[in-house]
């Protein structure tokens, strides 16, 4: 088949110097989008022209202890290290001396009684006979406290100068778990072995 | 102070009320630990799973064993000597 070619319309469609319009052309126009970080675009008739406009990050800037080595393009960020200032230093069970703001000396203190960290001289206090028909402590195991025979309750130890006899007393008034700090043993609570005591450490 | 994963078989831990034997887990040692929680404990955490355990929420509380009463005193002597 054989198109006959309109040599007037293209005529037409040519300027003085020969060249075609735009009209003249099937797509005469692109269309620009914008990326992210990016404004602007849009349809744009050939020949002509569009501006892309970075939207994004347009400067960067140093504060504080971040210093930047140019505000655009290429940016080198440089930490410069701080200098913070502790304002307050608190002091917690077993220590005293606080609340420091300036200058002051911290101090070992005794714990409060019974509180996670203090010391008791202690072990267990088994009210019954029976069972367990023996019981095992070991050092550096945990133990709960309590009256049982294999819990631990705080204990002291005395003299009678009049009879020169020896007692232990003791008392259930422990919470929370006991490490057992002192050598381990094994005993019979149906005998009343209940004078095994040692320096025991509150865990929790 | 510590944060409590989980507590659980509880029972009684004294005829009077106030203390109630529990095995626990804290966030801070990674191992279960028998726990003695009661009403007079100085740490807060203490007081707290008293009283969350009197409430019932790690379970029923096991009825306290009144231990059998010695001969001897609570109080003994030297058994060294």
């Amino acid at each position: 088949m054989t198109q006959a070619f309109n040599l007037s319309q293209l005529a037409n469609n040519l300027n003085t110097s020969g060249a075609t319009s735009n009209t003249g052309l099937q797509n005469s126009a692109v269309t620009v989008t914008a990326g992210t970080g990016m404004s602007g675009g849009g349809s744009v008739a050939l020949g002509s022209s569009v501006t892309l406009t970075n939207a994004g990050v347009t400067s960067v800037a140093g504060a504080g202890t971040v210093s930047v080595s140019a505000s655009t393009g290429s940016v080198t960020i440089t930490g410069t290290g701080g200098s913070g200032t502790v304002t307050s230093v608190a002091t917690g069970n077993g220590l005293s001396g606080g609340t420091i703001t300036s200058t002051g000396t911290l101090v070992v203190a005794c714990p409060t009684f019974n509180s996670v960290g203090s010391y008791a001289f202690g072990g267990p206090i088994p009210t019954s006979a029976g069972s367990p028909s023996s019981a095992t402590f070991s050092s550096g195991s945990n133990y709960s406290a309590g009256s049982s025979a294999t819990q631990v309750g705080s204990s002291a130890v005395g003299t009678n100068p009049s009879s020169g006899g020896s007692g232990t007393t003791s008392s259930n008034n422990l919470s929370g778990t006991w490490k057992w700090m002192g050598a381990g043993f094994t005993y019979n609570p149906f005998y009343g072995e209940t004078n095994y005591q040692t320096v025991i450490c509150r865990v929790s | 102070m510590f944060t409590l994963k989980y507590a659980k078989d509880p029972i009684w831990n004294s005829d009077d009320g106030q203390q109630i034997h529990l095995t626990v887990r804290f966030e801070e040692i990674n191992e279960d630990l028998p726990f003695n929680a009661t009403s007079f404990d100085p740490e807060p955490h203490g007081r707290d799973l008293f009283e969350r355990a009197k409430a019932g929420e790690f379970g029923e509380i096991a009825t306290y064993v009144a231990p059998e009463t010695l001969t001897q005193s609570n109080t003994t002597g030297n058994q060294s000597t």
